[in-house]
């Protein structure tokens, strides 16, 4: 009896010892690794250009970088018309970003997306960004700082982009989320080249996949606020000055007569909850509670009084909603509901289910009012 | 009368076990693919749906741990002679043979394709199935306690990936809750029997029955089992609708396996490949019970050897598995065993009360006769 089990115990390991070679093997020097795509529309020949950044571990090369240029129709026809000018395997396991140029983002980008989705090889956590500029010219960019790669540079710039809080995430689970949302459209980051440096410009504001605006960096911290939670956010605003006479200190005393007194508050936390107050005229409530520090004053303002205090609050917050006013008010003109407010809409009419194209009739017409309420805990060392 | 089943107590196991076993055979291949299925049926309201199958599902095993305790130390086959003689006795347990390979069929499909689509395309089906069939054949000639052993390693093997869920709850959005009751009834109902589809398995107790050791705990540990598999289906299916946006959702063929592909560690950067692979680990048990199932019913019905039947049901696997690899293949061959489940685990237990209650009373009788 044991020998019988001993036996089986051996052919156990033996077969699976054995068998394990039959699986498809990659050696990795012999990988072509991407870390990303770039995609343009080819105006010749009717064609996607891709532009394919590999990444090679081999030890014998100094320049692990290298950059293909391919056409095709497909996400996949584009790998494969790559890999026929190089010597290595293409694979796409490692791949950190697509990014798509400007004649592809005004005709929709999700036909390109499908392949990503479908390929278990590929990670669900890469950044899809737009270029304002063909993406053959952004990755070329000979400047990225110590990344390995233009690949790896580019992912590192979106994600600290993103945990400082200055961007909305928007990884391709993310993404694709969004655009599958009834009353919610997706965002991106944009990013431009400038002196042969790649940087994050701004984030696109999209009708499902199709590029129709853009919000400035300025802007992308009210588009944040109204989207998700800040836990360190930080914004520079710009104050009328008349409204702190009385509090500045004397010997602030300057020659020249200013207008305006900016401030910049860090350290943000902030809770955003929206509200649907009237379903026939398609009212919101958006209330944002928010804390945070303040870090710089163009002017010195007497902080021992609380009536300063009080009065920056008030300020600031006056000056918020204004700005988020603008903001809500440029996505009504280009009908792009980043916000969600649509989804809340969605869920307070309970009777029938919005659909994409209501929404798009019902968004320019949304009102929506702010209630934000801000403390200013602390003024950092100086009073 | 049939004679009783007379099982050495070194061969018996404790019913404590149960409380494993029953999980691991329940929770397989289906629960990567389950949240879709009930999303589509019952949208966000499918935890309604998943309440109260599981509410059924109480009812269901309190029916069949009855029927089993009314006839002691009977399995299947020894309950249906029982009531219905030998001859229709043994076609019904053939029936329940024939479904209970269709299980084990289906459950080794589904993986082979996951793993298919997952890892290694171009690994051929009948190499995975030859790896998977060799470790069935070498745990269930184990006998039983070495079945109901490698269950139990098995969940302990696999049970932390709970934890993995960890990092898809910080996508998870509230929106896609709401609204919350605005599903219609019927559509609830569809989702009620889509999540029974999910919770079969438990029909194992038929023949592990006689096999327990301490039997007036069976009732409480095979309940004990049924809370732990609700709570696990109704976990995952919350996190994963709250991951997902409904298209999104309604989209993904193995929506669960897809929430893993989140979770990226600076040293794997790809933790679903490894999750993959581990699934392996959950859906063994389930095959290696199935077959144990089939193998020790059909010596019950057939008389022979235990073994051979096992080497019959691993060489009729390996050989209807090239008849099965495209999706929708896969797909039917699965709904249809969902299906004749439902009536083979769900309403069987129940049919089966009448007769116990009438078997319980003759037995009194008999008893006050002989006094």
């Amino acid at each position: 009896m044991r020998k019988i089990k001993f036996t089986g115990i051996l052919i156990c390991l033996i077969t699976m010892t054995l068998l394990s070679s039959c699986v498809d093997e990659r050696i990795i020097e012999e990988l072509g690794i991407v870390t990303v795509y770039g995609f343009d529309y080819s105006d010749s020949a009717d064609q996607i250009d891709g532009t394919t950044v590999l990444y090679q571990f081999n030890p014998d090369i100094t320049d692990a970088s290298q950059i293909i240029h391919s056409t095709g129709n497909t996400f996949d026809g584009i790998r494969d018309n790559a890999n026929k000018q190089s010597g290595y395997k293409i694979v796409n396991g490692q791949l950190q970003n697509v990014i798509f140029g400007p004649n592809m983002s005004e005709n929709g980008i999700f036909p390109y997306l499908d392949s990503i989705e479908r390929n278990t090889a590929v990670s669900v956590m890469l950044y899809v960004a737009l270029s304002d500029e063909p993406t053959r010219n952004l990755l070329s960019a000979s400047n990225y700082e110590e990344a390995p790669n233009i690949g790896i540079y580019l992912q590192r710039l979106i994600e600290t982009a993103v945990r400082d809080e200055r961007i909305v995430s928007s990884t391709f689970h993310e993404f694709m989320r969004s655009y599958f949302q009834v009353g919610k459209d997706p965002v991106v980051p944009i990013l431009s080249e400038e002196d042969n440096k790649v940087r994050v410009n701004g984030i696109g504001a999209l009708q499902d996949d199709v590029l129709v605006g853009e919000y400035t960096m300025e802007e992308a911290f009210y588009v944040r606020l109204l989207t998700d939670r800040f836990d360190s956010g930080r914004v520079e605003l710009a104050l009328g000055l008349e409204q702190f006479e009385g509090f500045i200190s004397e010997h602030a005393n300057r020659e020249q007569e200013e207008e305006q007194m900016f401030l910049t508050i860090d350290q943000i936390t902030s809770d955003t909850t929206i509200d649907l107050k009237d379903k026939d005229a398609i009212n919101f409530m958006v209330e944002i509670s928010m804390d945070a520090r303040v870090i710089e004053l163009s002017q010195r303002i007497n902080l021992d009084n609380p009536e300063a205090i009080k009065l920056i609050q008030e300020a600031v917050e006056k000056k918020l909603e204004s700005n988020l006013k603008e903001v809500v008010k440029k996505s009504k003109e280009m009908n792009t509901d980043v916000f969600g407010f649509g989804v809340e809409y969605d869920n307070r009419t309970r009777d029938e289910e919005l659909t994409k194209k209501q929404w798009r009739d019902l968004f320019p017409t949304v009102e929506v009012d702010y209630q934000i309420d801000l403390e200013i805990k602390r003024f950092g060392t100086v009073q | 009368m049939q004679s009783q089943l007379q099982i050495p107590l070194d061969k018996k196991i404790k019913a404590v076990y149960l409380c494993i076993v029953l999980h691991t055979v329940q929770i397989g291949v289906g629960i990567a693919g389950f949240p879709r299925l009930v999303f589509m049926e019952a949208g966000q309201d499918s935890w309604i749906s998943i309440i109260i199958a599981a509410i059924g599902l109480h009812i269901v095993i309190a029916c069949l741990v009855f029927v089993l305790n009314s006839y002691g130390d009977h399995d299947l086959h020894g309950v249906l002679t029982t009531t219905f003689g030998k001859l229709i006795g043994k076609i019904i347990t053939f029936v329940f043979l024939v479904y209970f390979f269709f299980s084990f069929f289906s459950v080794l499909l589904n993986y082979i394709e996951i793993v298919q689509v997952f890892i290694f395309p171009q690994m051929s089906s009948w190499f995975i199935a030859a790896i998977l069939l060799i470790l069935v054949l070498y745990a269930v000639t184990g006998g039983v306690r070495a079945v109901v052993g490698t269950s139990i390693i098995f969940f302990f093997g696999t049970i932390w990936m709970m934890w993995l869920l960890y990092e898809p709850i910080t996508y998870v959005q509230v929106d896609s809750y709401l609204p919350m009751f605005t599903t219609e009834p019927s559509a609830i109902l569809a989702g009620v029997l889509t999540t029974s589809y999910s919770l079969l398995g438990f029909e194992l107790l038929w023949f592990l029955y006689p096999f327990i050791h301490d039997k007036p705990k069976v009732h409480r540990y095979s309940q004990l089992a049924m809370v732990f598999t609700i709570l696990m289906i109704l976990i995952i299916t919350m996190v994963t609708i709250g991951f997902y946006s409904k298209g999104q959702l309604e989209e993904n063929i193995w929506p669960v396996l897809s929430l893993i592909k989140v979770i990226s560690f600076p040293m794997f950067q790809r933790f679903d490949l490894i999750a993959v692979a581990l699934w392996m680990i959950i859906i063994l048990p389930n095959l290696i019970l199935l077959a144990w199932m089939v193998s020790i019913g059909a010596k019950r019905v057939f008389g022979w050897k235990q073994k051979y039947y096992l080497y019959l049901v691993c060489l009729i696997a390996f050989i209807c598995q090239y008849h099965f690899d495209s999706r929708h293949e896969i797909n039917d061959l699965t709904g249809f065993v969902g299906e004749v489940g439902v009536y083979f685990g769900f309403l069987f237990p129940v049919l089966m009360v009448p007769f116990a209650i009438y078997k319980r009373k003759k037995g009194k009788k008999k008893d006050n006769a002989k006094n």
